[in-house]
C-alpha cells in the first residue's frame, strides 16, 4: 500500500481564469462560460474536443448539469465534486486521474463559486439536518485560535504577532494591486490593516480572505500528448490529498500551531515530486491563506521554516514576491478572493502564469526569471484547525528527464 | 403542615390576555383594601386549624405579586415577618413562595414553626413544622454541593445592561448580523443522541481509554470499533485550553466566545462560553458545563451545553 502519484505522467495545457470579486454583473453560468472560453482558447482547441470534465463547487450548483447545461456539452461525463474550500483542487486532482488512467485523452476541471449574491457576510453552507450541538462560531472564528496558540508556545508577543498578522495582509494585498484580475487591487498600509475592526480573536477584517465569485479552468492530457497543444505546457508533478479524522477538536494533545492534515498532505508530495527541500526548490508557492494565521502556520506545515520561526521569516520579507520563496504572488485568497470552488484553479493558474513565463513583467518572480527554478506548489485546505481537508500539487514547466 | 386556610372575593385586580408580554393591573388602593382583609381572615384561620398563636411562630413569609397590599399585611399581621429578597432578586411570580420557604428551610432548625401567607386572587394561608430529619436534608445538600438560595441569589449579577435583559426578554429586536438564520435541529436527529444532547454523555474506549467528545464508535487513538462505554461528563470540570470571541456568529447574547475544554481525566470539547467578561478569558481558566439555550429557530428553542467560569476560581 502507497502513495505512487502520477508524476509528470499528465500535463496542462490550456487555462483560464476569470476576474475574481463582486461580480454583480455575472452569473454562474457567465463564470463557467468565462473561464472555459479562456481556457479552450488558451489551448487552441474547439470545446467539443473535451472527453470529459470535473466540475469543482461547494454550493453554487449540484451534478454535473450545472456545467453541461449552460455549456451545452454533447452528452458528456461531467462529475460535480465538493471538498471544503478545496473543492478546485480536488477536481483538478480527479480529471488529473482519468487521464493518467487512459480513461480519456483531454479533460478538463474547472471551479466556480457564486458566493455574493446571498446577501450575508462571509461563508454559508448548506448542512444536513443537525442536532443542534454544533458551537456556531464563524470560520473566522475557528482560525482565529491559531494566533494565541502559536503565541503561547513560542514565546511571541500579542504585539509582535499583530506585527506578522499585518505583514502577511500587507504582502498579499501588495501582490494583488499589480493582478488585474484580482478582487483588491490596492495596497492597503500597515496601519490600516492593523485597525481594522476586529472580527473574531485578534483577526480583524484586514485578517479575512475576500468574499468573491469567480471562476477558473485547466485543461489537461498526458504528458506525450502536450506537444500537440503547446510546446510551453505544465507538468504534474504531485497530487496529494488527506481528509482528517478530526483530532484536533477531540485530542487535548493539539496544540493549534500545526494542521496535521497539511504536514501529511505535503509530505506526500514532496515524496511524489522527489523533493526534499522545498524551500530551495520551489519557484514559488500558492497557499490557502483564508486567515492571515494560516498563511502563518503554512509556512512551517510545508516545510518552509523551521518550527517557531516562520514569523521571523514573515517579518524578514522571505516571502515577498522578490523575498527568497515568493508565496502567493498573485495575492493569495487574501486579495485575489476566494470564491470556494474556483481558488485551487486560481492558485494552479498563477503556477500556469509565473513558470511559463507568461507573468507580466511587472509581477515576474526572480526565482523564476534569474533563479532558474522550474517548480511551483499549490495548497488548499478546507475545514478548520483540527479538522480539515488538505491538498498540496507540485507543478514543474519542464518535465523530469 | 399543621394548619392551613384559604380566602377569596370576586374582584379584577390583575389580569393578561393570553399572548401578551405582559399583565395589566388596577388602582393599587382598591387592591390593597380588599386584599388585606383577605389576608387576616386567612391567616387567623390557619392559625386556628393549627391551634398556634402568631406569636409563636418562628418564621412567617408573606408574598404575592400586589407589593403595596403585601407591605401593609406584613405591618398589621401581628407577628415578626422576616426579610425578602425582593431588593436583590425581584418578585418571582408563582414560584416566590416556593423560593422564600425553601429559602426559610435551609436556615431554619427542628421543631420550629413556619407561616406561608401568599396574596393572589384572595390569600392562601398554611403553617408548617419542621420535623427533626430537616438537619439531616440541609447537611445532604450541603454535602451533595446543592446552592442554598442565598449563595444564588448572591452570585447574581448587578451588571447586566437594561438593553441586554429586554433583550434576552425578546422586547428588542437587535439587528442581525448579516448571517443566515439558525436552523432548528431535527428532531429524529436530536432524539438519536439524547444521551449527549440532553446529558453531556461521552465515550470512553474500553481498550485503550481514550476519551470521546461527542461520543463515537470508532476510537480515534486506537482505532477499536464498538469498544465504547458512555460516561456522563456534565458535571466534570475541565480548563480553557484555548479561546477566541467571535464577533460575526449569531447569538443572544453577542458576541460569543469560543473556548476549546480540555476535561478533567481527558477529552476535549469545543463550545461556546457563558456568563463570562470576554476580556477576562484566559488560558488555564478553570470552567463547568452548563445547559442553555443556544437559539429558537422556528419556535423550536434549541438547548445544549456551555461552559461558564467554576464560581471562586481564577
Amino acid at each position: 500500500m502507497a502513495s505512487r502519484g502520477i508524476r509528470d505522467r499528465v500535463a496542462i495545457v490550456g487555462m483560464g481564469c476569470t476576474p475574481f470579486g463582486e461580480r454583480w454583473d455575472k452569473g454562474t453560468n457567465d463564470l463557467l462560460t468565462d473561464a472555459t472560453k479562456d481556457a479552450i482558447a488558451s489551448a487552441d482547441i474547439p470545446l467539443g474536443d473535451i472527453d470529459a470534465f470535473w466540475l469543482g463547487t461547494m454550493g453554487s450548483g449540484v451534478s454535473g448539469i450545472t456545467l453541461s447545461k449552460p455549456l451545452k456539452l454533447d452528452y458528456k461525463p461531467v462529475s460535480r465534486n465538493e471538498n471544503f474550500c478545496a473543492t478546485g483542487s480536488e477536481a483538478f486532482r480527479n480529471a488529473c486521474y482519468a487521464v493518467a488512467s487512459g480513461a480519456y485523452d483531454l479533460v478538463m476541471a474547472i471551479g466556480v463559486e457564486k458566493l455574493k449574491d446571498s446577501g450575508f457576510s462571509g461563508l454559508t453552507g448548506t448542512r444536513p439536518v443537525g442536532d443542534g450541538t454544533d458551537a456556531a462560531l464563524t470560520a473566522p472564528a475557528s482560525f482565529s485560535f491559531l494566533a494565541p496558540a502559536y503565541c503561547h508556545k513560542y514565546g511571541v508577543s500579542e504585539a509582535e504577532m499583530k506585527d506578522v498578522l499585518t505583514r502577511i495582509a500587507w504582502k498579499n494585498h501588495r501582490n494583488g494591486a499589480v493582478n488585474p484580475r484580482a478582487q483588491f487591487r490596492k495596497e492597503v498600509s500597515k496601519e490600516t490593516i492593523a485597525s481594522s475592526p476586529l472580527i473574531a480573536g485578534q483577526l480583524g477584517v484586514f485578517d479575512c480572505s475576500g468574499v468573491s465569485d469567480g471562476s477558473a479552468a485547466a485543461i489537461i492530457c498526458r504528458t506525450e500528448d502536450a506537444h500537440r497543444y503547446t510546446d510551453n505546457a505544465l507538468y504534474v508533478k504531485a497530487l496529494s490529498f488527506v481528509a482528517g479524522p478530526g483530532a484536533g477538536t477531540i485530542d487535548p494533545n493539539y496544540d493549534y500551531t500545526t494542521f496535521e492534515e497539511v504536514v501529511r498532505s505535503a509530505e506526500d508530495a514532496y515524496q511524489q515530486a522527489g523533493i526534499t527541500d522545498p524551500r530551495a526548490s520551489l519557484a514559488m508557492a500558492e497557499v490557502h491563506d483564508c486567515f492571515t494565521p494560516t498563511e502563518l502556520v503554512l509556512m512551517e506545515d510545508l516545510g518552509f521554516a523551521e518550527r517557531g520561526t516562520a514569523w521571523k521569516e514573515v517579518l524578514a520579507g522571505t516571502f515577498d514576491r522578490d523575498g527568497e520563496l515568493p508565496v502567493n504572488p498573485d495575492g493569495g485568497l487574501k486579495s485575489f478572493g476566494h470564491p470556494i470552488g474556483a481558488s485551487g484553479l486560481r492558485m494552479l493558474f498563477e503556477c500556469w502564469l509565473q513558470l511559463r513565463g507568461e507573468a507580466p513583467p511587472e509581477r515576474q518572480i526572480a526565482t523564476v526569471t534569474e533563479g532558474g527554478r522550474k517548480l511551483g506548489l499549490t495548497h488548499n485546505l478546507g475545514g478548520a484547525p483540527g479538522e480539515c481537508v488538505s491538498f498540496v500539487s507540485v507543478v514543474g514547466s519542464e518535465p523530469s528527464a | 403542615m399543621v394548619g392551613g386556610a384559604a380566602s377569596s372575593d370576586e374582584f379584577l385586580d390583575r389580569w393578561r390576555v393570553p399572548g401578551e408580554m405582559d399583565s395589566h393591573v388596577w388602582e393599587e388602593r382598591f387592591g390593597e383594601d380588599v386584599y388585606v382583609p383577605l389576608a387576616h381572615a386567612a391567616f387567623a384561620d390557619a392559625l386556628k386549624a393549627a391551634g398556634v398563636s402568631a406569636d409563636a411562630l418562628d418564621h412567617v413569609i408573606v408574598t404575592g405579586l400586589h407589593a403595596r397590599a403585601v407591605k401593609a399585611v406584613k405591618g398589621g399581621i401581628g407577628a415578626k415577618v422576616g426579610a425578602d429578597r425582593s431588593q436583590t432578586i425581584g418578585n418571582l411570580g408563582a414560584a416566590d413562595a416556593g423560593v422564600a420557604l425553601a429559602d426559610v428551610l435551609e436556615q431554619a432548625t427542628p421543631g420550629q414553626l413556619i407561616a406561608v401567607l401568599a396574596l393572589a386572587d384572595g390569600a392562601d394561608a398554611m403553617v408548617l413544622r419542621t420535623t427533626a430529619t430537616l438537619a439531616e436534608v440541609q447537611a445532604a445538600r450541603r454535602a451533595a454541593g446543592v446552592p442554598t438560595v442565598e449563595e444564588q441569589a448572591g452570585a447574581g449579577r448587578s451588571d447586566l445592561p437594561y438593553v441586554r435583559f429586554l433583550n434576552w426578554r425578546g422586547q428588542l429586536r437587535p439587528d442581525p448580523p448579516r448571517r443566515p438564520d439558525p436552523e432548528r435541529p431535527g428532531a429524529p436527529t436530536a432524539h438519536r443522541v439524547e444521551a449527549w444532547k440532553y446529558g453531556f454523555s461521552a465515550s470512553r474506549c474500553l481498550k485503550c481509554g481514550f476519551r470521546h467528545l461527542p461520543p463515537t464508535r470508532v476510537c480515534l487513538n486506537c482505532h477499536a470499533i464498538d469498544e465504547m462505554q458512555p460516561e456522563r461528563l456534565a458535571d466534570v470540570r475541565g480548563k480553557v485550553a484555548t479561546f477566541t470571541v467571535d464577533r460575526l456568529a449569531f447569538s443572544l447574547s453577542p458576541p460569543v466566545v469560543g473556548v476549546v475544554v480540555d476535561f478533567d481525566g481527558g477529552g476535549r470539547y469545543r463550545c461556546e462560553m457563558t456568563d463570562v467578561d470576554p476580556d477576562t478569558v484566559h488560558i488555564g481558566q478553570r470552567v463547568e458545563m452548563t445547559f442553555r439555550r443556544l437559539w429558537t429557530a422556528q419556535g423550536v428553542h434549541n438547548y445544549f451545553w456551555k461552559a461558564k467560569p467554576v464560581e471562586g476560581s481564577d
